[in-house]
């Protein structure tokens, strides 16, 4: 795994010690609890010793046991445990009881506890030398088995179990929020840089970020303002260029023009003809990669957004290229209802004129263009033609760049719905080709957001 | 009428030149904003073609001294760049007419036919087109010698289109253009005085196309292309 996350790094680092630390203190607290238990029940346990000792007689200098039936159903009853004892003699003789178990070496007149096993039981043994007035020393031991220490051991495990679980998933929880909560400026750093269109390289704003984070965001304005300054010095170059290239060509159309005005021979006239038709095209190329360059990341600012009334857009293309269209013989008619969008007004001029340029070229004379406009959960602008058509299989090649149909007429320089595509993606907008309801002939629709939805700042 | 051609690029200087001087205008070149000004200075223009890029003094400068100066003659502005077109159709620059290099000459000639004579007809009374002939003043329209009979909104109607002839109007300008505060024609209405100015016009070699969904263009029949 060469992606580290760090979320991921965050809760390992976190979760584990914070758990093992937790598990450790539980282990600790029950081992704890436990000896104390165990301490209370083996002080107990000396009450029975104590009795015992009591009934401890000498008789001629031998000590013996005289333990009443009475007083032995007293002492050696337990709720829940099974209590012995024995008694022996400094020389080994037994003197009673019904525990038999060796006496511990390390005996001595402090009550010596162990654990051992007895009759395939464990059990908690107290051992005692007692020095008997006249009789010299016994070893006094008493045991019980464990079922009142393991019932109370059970207790403080369940008591202990509950609050150290739910600790624990509280501590999971809040280290889980806590790492969302410390990661969150990254995430919302995140999703601004990733809502951005690729032409928005306006600098990232530094004050939101964490301290931490700031450097980063402070290497990838600069990167942006880099990358801005080159997106804009190609973009002058190649505005510049398209401009250089207008003058002459302006002035080469004229003369030739001019001279196909006068008298001359049909071959001359042929040539010269031609190379009007390559000069308009050569202009009409120039036009285009200066639209294009225009349309390129980094050439609009977000300023240049306006709201525009999309019928004030067609009636200035409608004036451009009705006379265009009559020269022609095709009738371009208007189908306009209200309809507002937010928009680049230049760039959506070239939109619509583009779309209109390429419906006259691929429609035959005698044919029908009709500029449509409307507004309902998008603002939608379309331009439908019964001229030729796109076949089917071609629709989203002629959104690329230079693709023209095979053989198509129309001296196109394949740029045209390219722009389109261009011009529709600043926008936000979506561009769908089909065949008019009638079947014959192109229908391009370009579909804006709703003014509201597309934000121009 | 005298044309003052304002361009730097020879080619296209003089081509626009040779153009203008066929059909009989007179045309005088400068190829920068000084010597413009200063041939501005010293003749009158019926027209002024002027190059936005012109070296020293540009376009705008040259358009802003001349208006300064109190000249109303029409000024063709010319742009190798549409930023440009959009800051002379979206502002008030005093430029009453743009066109975006390159173009076709035709186009260019028409429109400096339309200048020229927007700038007659603010002195003039009279206006034509093909056997048509409309005096604003006397208020009356002949066909040929024949007196044409029309009422107050067709003659509005007509007078509009004639004043803006070969540009494609919409019907809510001409509405707006015929009625008064008080009372507003429908659109429908436009569409009726269209046809009964149609009939009327028949004889007279002009046509009013209708550009559909759109409004009309009023234009000679005989320019019309084929």
């Amino acid at each position: 795994m060469h992606t580290r996350s760090l979320r991921r790094l965050l809760l390992g680092w976190l979760l584990i010690p914070l758990l093992v630390l937790l598990a450790l203190g539980s282990v600790g607290t029950f081992f704890m609890a436990r000896n104390a238990a165990n301490d209370a029940y083996d002080k107990e346990l000396l009450d029975p010793m104590l009795a015992l000792s009591q009934y401890i007689r000498v008789i001629h200098g031998k000590p013996f046991l005289n333990l009443p039936a009475s007083a032995q159903n007293l002492l050696l009853v337990d709720a829940y445990d099974n209590i012995y004892y024995q008694l022996i003699a400094a020389d080994g003789t037994r003197l009673g009881g019904n525990l038999f178990l060796p006496i511990p070496a390390r005996i001595n007149d402090k009550p010596l506890f162990y654990n051992t096993a007895f009759r395939g039981r464990n059990i908690r043994a107290a051992a005692l030398k007692m020095h008997v007035n006249g009789g010299g020393s016994v070893y006094l031991q008493v045991a019980e088995t464990l079922d009142k220490r393991d019932h109370h051991l059970v207790g403080i495990l369940a008591e202990m179990l509950a609050p150290a679980v739910i600790i624990a998933l509280a501590a999971v929880l809040l280290v889980w929020f806590g790492v969302r909560r410390g990661l969150a400026p990254l995430q919302s750093l995140q999703e601004e840089i990733a809502a951005r269109s690729h032409r928005d390289l306006r600098p990232v704003p530094e004050h939101h970020a964490p301290d931490e984070v700031r450097p980063v965001v402070v290497s990838l304005n600069a990167l942006l303002a880099r990358l801005n300054d080159s997106m804009n010095g190609q973009q002058r170059f190649l505005a510049n260029a398209a401009h250089q290239l207008r003058t002459p060509l302006s002035g080469l159309q004229t003369q030739v023009e001019l001279a196909l005005r006068g008298t001359m021979t049909a071959e001359l006239r042929v040539t010269l003809t031609q190379l009007l038709d390559a000069t308009v095209r050569t202009a009409h190329l120039a036009n285009q990669l200066l639209t294009l360059a225009r349309a390129e990341p980094g050439a609009m600012s977000p300023d240049a957004m306006q709201t525009l009334d999309l019928r004030n857009v067609v009636e200035d293309a409608a004036r451009e290229w009705v006379p265009r269209a009559m020269e022609r013989q095709i009738d371009l008619g208007f189908e306009m209802e209200n309809a507002t969008l937010v928009g680049e007004p230049l760039l959506i001029r070239e939109l619509l004129a583009n779309l209109i340029d390429n419906a006259l070229r691929y429609t035959p004379a005698g044919g029908s263009v009709t500029v449509r406009c409307h507004q309902a959960d998008a603002t939608v602008l379309e331009v439908e033609d019964n001229g030729i058509g796109i076949p089917e299989s071609q629709r989203e090649k002629v959104l690329e760049r230079f693709h023209r149909v095979e053989g198509s007429p129309g001296g196109g320089c394949g740029l045209g719905l390219a722009i389109v595509l261009e011009i529709a993606r600043i926008h936000g907008a979506a561009v769908e080709i089909t065949a008019p309801p009638a079947g014959r002939g192109t229908l391009v629709r370009v579909s804006f957001p709703q003014s509201s939805a597309f934000s121009s700042t | 009428m005298r044309i003052l051609i304002v361009e730097d690029d020879e080619l296209l200087a003089a081509g626009l030149a040779i153009s203008l001087a066929l059909p009989g205008y007179a045309v005088d070149r400068a190829v920068s904003g000084e010597k413009a000004l200063l041939s501005l200075g010293t003749e009158n223009y019926d027209l002024v073609v002027l190059d936005i890029g012109l070296p020293g003094q540009d376009g705008f400068a040259v358009l802003r001294k001349l208006r300064e100066r109190g000249l109303t003659v029409p000024v063709l502005i010319l742009t190798a760049r549409d930023a440009v077109a959009d800051r002379v159709s979206g502002l008030d620059l005093g430029a009453d007419d743009y066109m975006v290099k390159p173009f076709a000459l035709g186009e260019f000639e028409a429109r400096v036919r339309a200048l020229l004579r927007r700038g007659h007809h603010a002195q003039s009374a009279r206006l034509s087109c093909g056997r048509l002939t409309m005096d604003t003043l006397a208020h009356r329209a002949w066909l040929g010698d024949t007196q044409l009979g029309l009422t107050a909104r067709e003659w509005g109607v007509l007078e509009y289109l004639l004043m803006r002839q070969g540009q494609v109007l919409s019907k809510d300008k001409i509405m707006q253009a015929v009625c008064n505060w008080d009372e507003e024609i429908s659109a429908n209405a436009v569409e009726v005085y269209m046809s009964r100015l149609r009939a009327k016009l028949e004889p007279a070699d002009i046509k009013i196309r209708t550009v559909r969904g759109f409004g009309y263009l009023l234009e000679e029949a005989k320019s019309a292309h084929s």
